[in-house]
């Protein structure tokens, strides 16, 4: 159930990351807002920065990184000038993050309890014996039979939709509010995928956490997401309810990947599945006007210059020229 | 009509090492597989981790041999054919862009690489004769000279499929090909290969987990678990109307950009296919809602009718 | 690339030091094997009874020291680049089929190596020099035939992390012979691994002959080499101090500046630095 109080408000968040070959303007003047109950999907392919913008998110930024923001509040509080100090109080806790790979992402010298209970020992300075209940609480809850003698196993004596189930039970150890997933499931079987996502759809529901859910899968985000944000060269072309944005999509962007994938029973077999020409521009320098301009069928000498953004109620909206009839008109 | 590719009862096994004081355990990674694929035709092979489809195609190529069982082009076993000239019969288009092409070649003698193994014509005309191809398959032929790196992912699958024709083969066994692309490069891909596939009379293994490209691009789509065939029929069949129960959990898994569904629960519960122990009786049945007492037991045999094949004890086979 | 100091300035180094190997004979201002009895050690220009007819001063047998040093570059020069391409060969080739063919090709290849390195290499290579006599082409052929360890296990893994790509079963697709594959998808690419490798053992060998050397079992006199020259300068140690300073230092300064050459080479090869 989605509720209108916001966990999350990120408005006009960059990210620059400094190369040898100039500075790569990784993230654009991007906002995020996720009220809790509620998933956010952040969908694109790959360079568009939605792994950069989750881990800023979670101060998990490279050192060469640069972050500025408008607003960044997590439940009302600033995270943007926070101390280091605050940030590690509230990652892991308050705030908790599951990663692609579940193979890298659990030490593998280490039992999977002691993982499990590390960081809630750490932030609800619990005793050994209550962190491993509470261990042996969620690994029940995502659905881990035979908890307790789990607990003594190695990561690597697990399979990988297991694995993915123990990293989801870690990220929920200290009951977070705010759940950030990056490509959760993209590194797991057909079925266990679908597996994995329903167990998070259900257990967002169970606790009412607030999910940003990154995944370049538009399968995926139809599927499981209340809202979607579809990211190009660092921005956000298009947010709408996932209702809206595949029923009408509105940027040429959305329109072109949705174009592309083959649906069985809808796309006829064997024939021309829809493509975007050309290739993502490059993300160092001066970005003036829209980045999509040299691969749109609609790109026109406007597209150069600064691009509105169009809305329209319930909360859709998009940036380009061109507003909801497909007309590039005086205003927006 | 003959087969223009098919095998009789292939089966690979490797001997495993599971510790190190553990005696060494074997792996069955095909299981029996008989497979059989007209001229033109597009077979689609699909399956999840474990269930032995790659070992099949490296089996298909003749890179591996087989344990057992045969692999035949034309009636010919491959064993008994020269590889210069398999080579022209058969090439591979495999996953990884980044690890298919050598990164200390340039592109053009990437793809003429075929041609001077086989020795055609003269070392200028190998060059004219991979541009050509490079440009056939949508790489200007400016990139001729320069070095993989220097390309992105989209445009060395391009350069993969180049080099896999330019020897002009009759069957290209594709492993995965689009299975690392993004979504917009993998539609210029998969429409790339059916416009080839009509330009030069190809027939395609396509192997893939991803269902939907393979409804796409298939005529006849074979299920492997665990390294066996469970069933195996026409796609526009084995869409409608899939038979054994693993095809359907998997049809029912796929997560089409269709919102308002929400994700199917299959029921198929924890246990995930170990290829190193693999479960009594049917392979499957530990994860089968529709499991019955003599699927732990008895191995099912394949049943072939008008609809195809299909390995169930809900689908008995006679005799 | 400013960041590669090391390949620059070890390149450098190296470069210099052959350049003064190679035009030894027009840079030395004496034959380095006249003796002149009247000249015994005469200090280095910087001292105050040195000399510009002696730069560097003379040896105990009055031979010009500058003369020796820039003939015992030759020496320590030919010991590093022959043995490392003797050791090269012989332990490339054994790594690359073991890792190319696996199995008990592997297996035997393992054990080679198991068996090398039980051997310590300075014995073995005292016993030999015993047992035949001591000269350059000795200790070359002994330090060659010891010292290819390091390229079998190097090469090994290497060859075992290009063999699992997929280009080279594109290769072997594609009809090519192995030996075909080996030297043209799997070599280039394990060379850098390669280079690496002989410029570390390069400067090994080159310390070993300097040890061997100093204790009489290596090269003979009269040859000017610089472990030699150290040997026989231990008798002065504490009256002609350059005696032992001026060979030590050019030691120190040709293996630094391989090792140097050698890191500069493993970071210029590391992924990342390209596009």
């Amino acid at each position: 159930m989605v509720t209108d109080e916001l966990v999350l408000d990120v408005q006009g968040l960059t990210v620059d990351i400094a190369t040898p070959r100039g500075t790569l303007h990784v993230v654009r003047d991007i906002s995020i807002r996720v009220k809790r109950g509620e998933t956010l999907c952040i969908v694109g392919e790959s360079g568009c920065g939605k792994s950069i913008t989750s881990l800023s998110m979670m101060g998990l930024l490279p050192k060469t990184a640069t972050r500025h923001s408008r607003v960044f509040e997590f439940l009302g509080e600033d995270l943007a000038h926070a101390s280091k100090q605050r940030i590690n109080d509230l990652r892991g806790n308050r705030m908790a993050m599951i990663f692609q790979e579940p193979m890298t992402a659990l030490n593998p010298a280490y039992t999977i309890g002691d993982q499990l209970t590390e960081h809630y020992r750490h932030h609800r300075k619990a005793t050994a014996e209550d962190a491993r209940l509470r261990a042996v609480e969620l690994l029940e809850k995502v659905g881990i039979a035979s908890a307790a003698e789990r607990l003594g196993q190695y990561p690597h004596q697990l399979s990988g939709g297991l694995r993915q189930r123990v990293m989801i039970a870690m990220a929920l150890m200290c009951g977070p509010e705010l759940l950030i997933a990056d490509e959760p499931s993209t590194a797991l079987d057909v079925t266990i995928q679908a597996q994995i996502l329903r167990l998070l759809a259900d257990l967002q529901a169970e606790l009412g956490i607030a999910m940003v859910l990154i995944t370049h899968d538009l399968g995926v985000v139809a599927r499981i997401a209340d809202r979607v944000a579809v990211m190009y060269a660092g921005q956000i072309v298009e947010e709408g309810t996932a209702e809206d944005i595949f029923a009408a999509p509105q940027h040429p962007y959305t329109r072109g990947l949705i174009s592309c994938i083959p649906i069985p029973g809808k796309t006829i077999p064997g024939g021309r599945l829809g493509t975007i020409p050309g290739v993502v521009p490059s993300l160092i320098g001066d970005m003036k006007g829209c980045a999509f301009k040299d691969r749109c069928e609609h790109a026109q000498a406007r597209c150069s210059e600064t691009i509105p953004l169009h809305q329209t109620p319930p909360g859709q909206q998009w940036r380009c020229v061109m507003n909801e009839l497909n007309q590039t008109g005086a205003g927006q | 009509m003959t087969a223009l590719i098919e095998t009789r009862d292939l089966q690979r096994t490797f001997s495993v090492s599971v510790g190190m004081f553990k005696p060494r355990q074997t792996l069955h990674a095909v299981n029996g597989v008989d497979l059989s694929v007209q001229r033109k035709d597009v077979l689609g092979i699909v399956g999840e981790s474990g269930c032995g489809k790659s070992t099949l195609a490296r089996m298909l190529l003749g890179l591996t041999p087989p344990s057992r069982g045969s692999v035949l082009i034309d009636g010919q076993d491959i064993s008994k054919i020269d590889r210069r000239d398999l080579a022209r019969r058969v090439q591979p288009i495999f996953q990884d862009p980044y690890s298919s092409l050598n990164p200390r070649r340039t592109i053009a003698s990437i793809v003429s690489f075929p041609l001077d193994v086989v020795g055609v014509g003269t070392k200028s005309e190998r060059r004219k004769k991979a541009i050509e191809m490079l440009e056939r398959v949508g790489l200007p032929a400016r990139y001729a000279d320069n070095t993989p790196g220097q390309l992105s992912g989209g445009q060395r699958q391009r350069v993969a499929i180049a080099r896999a024709l330019v020897i002009n083969p009759e069957i290209v066994i594709c492993d995965e090909p689009t299975s690392a692309l993004d979504v917009s490069v993998q539609a210029q891909i998969l429409n790339l290969l059916l416009d080839l596939r009509k330009e030069f009379n190809l027939t395609y293994v396509f192997i893939s987990h991803n269902l939907a490209v393979v409804e796409h691009i298939a005529t006849q789509v074979a299920v492997m678990y665990l390294g066996r065939v469970v069933e195996q029929t026409q796609t526009a069949e084995l869409f409608k109307h899939p038979r054994h129960p693993y095809t359907q959990a998997l049809l029912a898994s796929v997560l089409t950009p269709e919102p308002g569904l929400g994700i199917p629960d299959m029921g198929l519960g924890l246990s995930f296919p170990d290829p190193l122990h693999p479960p009594t009786g049917c392979s499957f049945h530990p994860r089968c809602q529709q499991r019955r007492p003599e699927c732990s037991v008895d191995h099912p045999h394949l049943l072939r009718d008008a609809q195809g094949e299909v390995a169930c004890h809900l689908y008995p086979a006679r005799s | 690339m400013k960041k590669n100091m090391a390949l620059y300035v070890g390149c450098g180094l190296l470069l210099f030091i052959v350049f003064c190997a190679i035009f030894a004979p027009w840079l030395s201002p004496h034959d380095p094997y006249v003796q002149d009895l009247t000249n015994r050690t005469v200090p280095p220009i910087w001292y105050e009874a040195g000399t510009w007819a002696h730069p560097l001063g003379t040896d105990q047998l009055g031979r010009d020291y500058l003369s020796r040093l820039l003939f015992g570059a030759r020496i320590s020069l030919l010991i590093g680049l022959s043995v490392a391409l003797i050791s090269g060969l012989i332990g490339t080739t054994m790594g690359m089929l073991a890792g190319y063919f696996g199995g008990r090709i592997d297996m035997f290849v393992s054990f080679m190596v198991t068996t090398r390195l039980s051997m310590p290499v300075i014995l073995v290579a005292l016993a030999t020099v015993a047992l035949v006599g001591g000269s350059l082409w000795v200790v070359i052929m002994v330090l060659g035939l010891l010292k290819w360890d390091r390229f079998a296990v190097v090469m090994r893994s290497a060859t075992q992390q290009v063999r699992a790509m997929e280009y080279v079963s594109a290769a072997q697709s594609a009809g090519a012979s192995t030996l075909r594959i080996m030297l043209t998808e799997v070599l280039p690419n394990v060379l850098p691994h390669l280079i690496v490798i002989a410029t570390l053992e390069a400067a090994s060998a080159i310390l070993l002959e300097a040890a061997l050397s100093f204790l009489g079992l290596g090269v003979q006199p009269p040859l000017p080499s610089w472990g030699l020259m150290i040997s026989e300068a231990k008798a002065y140690m504490f009256f002609s101090f350059w005696l032992i300073a001026i060979p030590g230092s050019a030691l120190a300064l040709l293996i630094f500046s391989i090792n140097l050459a050698g890191d500069g080479l493993h970071q210029f090869f590391t992924p990342g630095e390209r596009a």
